[in-house]
This record gives structure tokens, sequence and C-alpha cells, in this order.
């Protein structure tokens, strides 16, 4: 953290090696263009190396941090554009080639991804979904589907309480 | 905003979905209580988890040089680089692969099993520094003769059956190359990070060990965008950040 508040290059690289596919395959289903995922890819490693003092490990995993900037980023910049496309809902595809170096930890983290997402039912799955990759809100989401906001919301909470469960199981090994 | 309106909307809020009105209030009230907080914390790591789910797309090769080169605009004083010393990324990447490679470990491997059981340990510090400058002999050679290399044995700190070496090339290129192997640590306390650092302390994260073999052994090497001469500790620490391995880099003899 220390090199990226001093915009070190190889520490920029090493967050970026690290994280620059997960951030960029967001920018991917939540924009829908390459135009776009670049944009916001690069937008999240600026954004990270102004906000890097604010990182405190003690609140959270770096994963999580530079994550939530990349999708709260993807998700601004979703509402604002209105004509952008909106990718296709798919929470589960083939595993690619094996990526080499540092993307074995995206890898093991997209493992414990789906690991968690397992444990939701479909309707689960379905309402993060278009809550998390399409930038829907709880109401939106209500009124698209027909069904009750109080059940849209506790169904949000309950799914998110299961993946919660889930990374709490796996972490002590 | 009371404590049952912002639980209400943390779901959202972790997903990134709230009302944009309501952020504002949620964030203020998260700044004083803690219980909010903590349930909030939970909620946004959850989340964070989801940003993992699809399958990993590839950016292209060009987007990381222009990351780097838009936190260069920005940042107010850029570093001093020397003319030519950027050419030789994607060369140092292939001669650490090429490196661990000749080294007896799976090809593009950053992190590896060793296909072998440890050496013999040999009784005296001389012969132990022996024993390290003879495994990292073929790496050395490989590594051209416009190259310095430097070793040093890794030790614990008490009478733990723990030890290790490590191996750093500093090239011309500008990006050198760590290579660590360590053997006997404990499964029990992994993940193992290694890292390097100077005489100031200042260090730069070489790989996290999350496998080790039966003998409790790995082998890890990276290419690092930065001249390591003067980086000549080598530092591991355990799963909980406590110290099991440190050592310092001699000059290696001349390959041959």
């Amino acid at each position: 953290m220390e090199g990226l508040l001093a915009g070190d290059d190889a520490a920029i690289r090493a967050l970026y090696g690290r994280f620059g596919r997960p951030v960029y395959t967001m920018g991917l289903r939540l924009l829908g263009s390459r135009e776009a995922a670049e944009e916001l890819t690069q937008d999240v490693f600026l954004t990270a190396w102004r906000k890097a003092a604010r990182f405190d490990p003690q609140r959270g995993r770096l994963s999580t941090w530079l994550m939530t900037i990349a999708h709260n980023l993807a998700v601004d910049r979703l509402r604002r554009d209105t004509g952008v496309s909106r990718p296709h809902l798919v929470l589960v595809d083939e595993v690619p080639d094996r990526p080499a170096g540092d993307e074995e930890y995206v890898l093991i983290e997209r493992d414990e991804a789906l690991r968690a997402l397992a444990c939701l039912s479909d309707a689960e799955k379905r309402l993060i979904a278009r809550a998390y990759f399409r930038g829907m809100t709880a109401r939106e989401i209500a009124e698209a589907d027909a069904i009750p906001l109080g059940t849209v919301k506790t169904r949000l909470r309950s799914a998110l309480i299961k993946i919660r469960k889930a990374n709490e199981l796996k972490e002590p090994s | 905003m009371n404590c049952p309106a912002v639980r209400d909307r943390l779901p959202e809020h972790a997903l990134g979905v709230a009302d944009h009105h309501d952020v504002h209030a949620i964030e203020r009230h998260l700044g004083w209580c803690a219980a909010c907080r903590k349930e909030a914390r939970d909620l946004e790591r959850a989340a964070a988890t989801l940003a993992f789910a699809p399958a990993p797309a590839a950016p292209p090769r060009e987007l990381e040089e222009r990351i780097i080169a838009s936190v260069r605009r920005e940042r107010p004083s850029p570093p001093v680089t020397t003319p030519g010393r950027r050419r030789g990324r994607r060369f140092g990447v292939v001669l650490v692969a090429a490196a661990l490679l000749v080294a007896g470990l799976g090809a593009g491997a950053v992190l590896g099993r060793r296909d072998a059981p440890p050496a013999d340990k040999p009784s005296t510090q001389a012969q132990q520094q022996d024993a390290a400058f003879e495994k990292f002999q073929r790496i050395i050679q490989s590594a051209g003769p416009d190259t310095k290399a430097a070793v040093g044995l890794l030790t614990p700190s008490g009478k733990e059956p723990w030890r290790g070496a490590a191996l750093v090339i500093v090239s011309p290129s500008g990006h050198d190359q760590v290579v660590v192997t360590v053997d006997g640590l404990p499964r029990a306390r992994r993940p193992y990070r290694v890292a390097i650092a100077d005489r100031h302390g200042h260090a730069v994260p070489v790989a996290v060990v999350r496998h080790l073999d039966k003998a409790g052994g790995a082998m890890v090497g990276r290419v690092i965008a930065r001249d390591l001469t003067d980086y000549v500790r080598v530092v591991v620490t355990d799963a909980r950040g406590r110290t099991v391995l440190t050592g310092v880099l001699d000059p290696a003899p001349p390959a041959g």
C-alpha cells in the first residue's frame, strides 16, 4: 500500500496483476462493451491510487475494497449512460483456459464465489444478479417482477447472509 | 435515519444500488453506529464475493501500460527512470519462467511444488551457503552475462527445523527477479508471504505461498519491475504475520 500511495509503478503493476482481470470482467458484465470495460478498469486503478490512504486492512480485505470501488464506479456509469447495452445475466460460465502467474489468485476467488452462490436459491440468484450485475434497485426489481418490495429486500438480505456464511465456512481452512 | 431504517437499506447499500438520496444518510449513520457498521461491512464483504463469479475475461495487453501512464500523469513527482530499462519486461518474465523450468519446476508456475525432495541438510553455515549457491547455479547461469546475482540463506529465529534460500538477479532490463525456496514449514501456518526489503525497511511483496509439498517446501519466483540492487533482506511471514524465516543476500560467485 505504501508503494501504491507513492504511485510506485511496481505497486500499481502488482495490484493490476492481481485484480486487473476481475475488474475488467466486471466492466464487461455491467457495461457490456470492451471500450467501457477498459475505461472502467483505468478509472478503478486511478481511483485506488487516489484513495489508497483510506484503505484500512482492519476493516476488510484488499479485494473487497478494490472490487467495491470497481462495482460502485460501474453502477454509477451504468445509471449515467442511458445508451449502454445491458449484458446477459450469466453468473456461471464455463471455466476458461487456465491463466498464468498472479491470476491463480483470481481462480481461487472465483471458486469461492461459485461455491457461495451455490448456496442460494434460484430466486435469490436471480435477484442478486439483477441488483449486482445490472445495477437495479430493489424497487426496480419489484416493479419489473411484480413482487412486493419487502419480498425483494428480504431475499436480497437473506442471499447476502448466505454468501457471508459460506465465506465464513471456508475461511478457517 | 435510525438503526431499523438503515438496516433495511444495507443490502442495497452493499450491492451498490441504494438510492442516492439515502447513501449519505446511511454513511453518516455508519460513522457512529458500530453495530450497523459491522453488519454493513459483513454484507459488503459478501457482495464483493460476487465480483469474482463471472468467468474472467482478458483485458487487452496495453491496458496495464495505459493505467501506469495515467497514474504517472497525476502523481506530483514522476520517478527517475533510466532510458531503455523498460524494454526488458517480457524478456524478464520469460527468463524467470525459464529459470524455474531449469530448476525442475512446472513451466509457467510462479508458485510451484518441487519435484525433488529437499537436499540433505548441510552441517555448517558455509556448507549451507554452498548448497544454496549450488541450488541456484543453473538459474544464475541462465540469467545471462549482464546480470548480477545475490544469494542468501533463510533461517528461523529459534531452533525450528525451517530453512530456505533466496536468489535475486539484478538485470539491466530494470525488471529484476527473485526466487525463494523454503523447506520444512508447517502447513497449518499457511499462507506464507514472502517479501524482500531494502536497508531502510522498504518491502516489496514477492509471493504468497499457499501450497507446500510433503516436506513443507515450495519454490516461488517473481519478476519485479524495479532495481533490486539494494534489496538485501528476505522475510517470510506466516498467516498471522509472524516472521518464520529471514535472511540477508550476498553477491553470488560468478556463474560457471
